[in-house]
């Protein structure tokens, strides 16, 4: 079990498998498309210039540098979470308060809040690995990793 | 460079105005310099002239100023694929009271003022649109970019 200490930004504790990304993520791009409105593919990611194309975000712990583009970033995540396919919690080297704005509104409008932590070590991407599992602490900032059992 | 570029907000040395030179904008010198060439750009280019099967123009919706110089090149012409102007909505009313609106109309050219991601995002059938807006190209599924020179040339109307 390796622990990290990052910064505490928003929610309670939640745990899930990894999934990592060094790029940072346009939700709006990723989770709006047509495809979207499918109810199976409601959280698989379909912006085809990112890495994690086609990958489903519902559940995991989702580790990625930084939201960018569209100003709407919350109201996706919102729906997301509103919806029950959304990221089990966030963890980003550089926090904004428009990716903080969707788990917060659904925290108070719908009492469906996902922590969200705060690390901006580069480290992270050499201590977690996809479908390691993660436990998220939103309030005091720790990260719990255990590593996949390789077979 | 917000939707693709991992910027928020950034500074344009000389263009944003609070950017007058990079001592403004950096304390001391950048952390790190990334630099893109023109052979960067053109590999994101659309080569392929029969390649597009329709023109968007307009992400982040056209100005009255831009349909005007834009619409200077579709004067006396046709364009052979399905072009679109998305306007602001005030710009596309002033644009209609402008005497170049009939002549971009007769070119057939479709001035509309909706957002073009709102409006093709579901589309029927699998349409290449060709579109000068590296935001639209980002966002927009199906979609191949191009210089607007790119652009009016697969209308036709620009050799």
């Amino acid at each position: 079990m390796t622990r990290l200490k990052g910064r505490p930004v928003f929610g309670g504790l939640a745990s899930g498998p990894a999934l990592v990304t060094k790029m940072p993520i346009n939700f709006t791009a990723s989770l709006t498309k047509p495809k979207n409105l499918i109810p199976w593919w409601r959280s698989r990611i379909q912006d085809r210039h990112h890495d994690l194309f086609k990958r489903n975000v519902k559940g995991c712990v989702l580790i990625f540098p930084a939201a960018i583009g569209s100003t709407y970033t919350g109201m996706v995540l919102l729906e997301l979470m509103v919806q029950g396919r959304a990221p089990a919690a966030v963890v980003v080297q550089n926090i904004d308060p428009l990716l903080v704005s969707g788990p917060v509104l659904a925290d108070i409008w719908f009492s469906k809040g996902i922590p969200i932590v705060e690390y901006s070590g580069e480290d992270i991407y050499d201590r977690i690995s996809d479908d390691d599992w993660v436990e998220v602490n939103g309030k005091t900032g720790e990260i719990k990793i255990r590593e996949q059992i390789s077979s | 460079m917000a939707a693709s570029g991992g910027v928020a907000l950034f500074h344009v040395e000389g263009i944003t105005p609070e950017a007058r030179d990079l001592a403004s904008v950096f304390d001391g010198d950048p952390k790190e310099v990334i630099t893109i060439t023109q052979k960067d750009i053109d590999a994101l280019r659309f080569k392929d002239p029969d390649g597009a099967t329709s023109v968007v123009f307009g992400c982040p919706q056209m100005t009255y100023e831009e349909a005007m110089g834009l619409g200077q090149h579709f004067v006396g012409k046709k364009t052979r694929l399905p072009t679109w102007f998305c306007m602001i909505p005030e710009a596309s009313k002033r644009f209609k009271g402008a005497a170049l609106y009939t002549r971009v109309v007769e070119a057939g050219v479709k001035v509309v003022d909706f957002c073009p991601l709102a409006g093709f995002s579901l589309r029927i059938g699998n349409k290449k649109l060709l579109t000068p807006s590296g935001k639209l190209y980002y966002y927009l599924s199906d979609t191949i970019y191009g210089t607007v020179k790119d652009c009016l040339k697969a209308c036709g109307v620009q050799r």
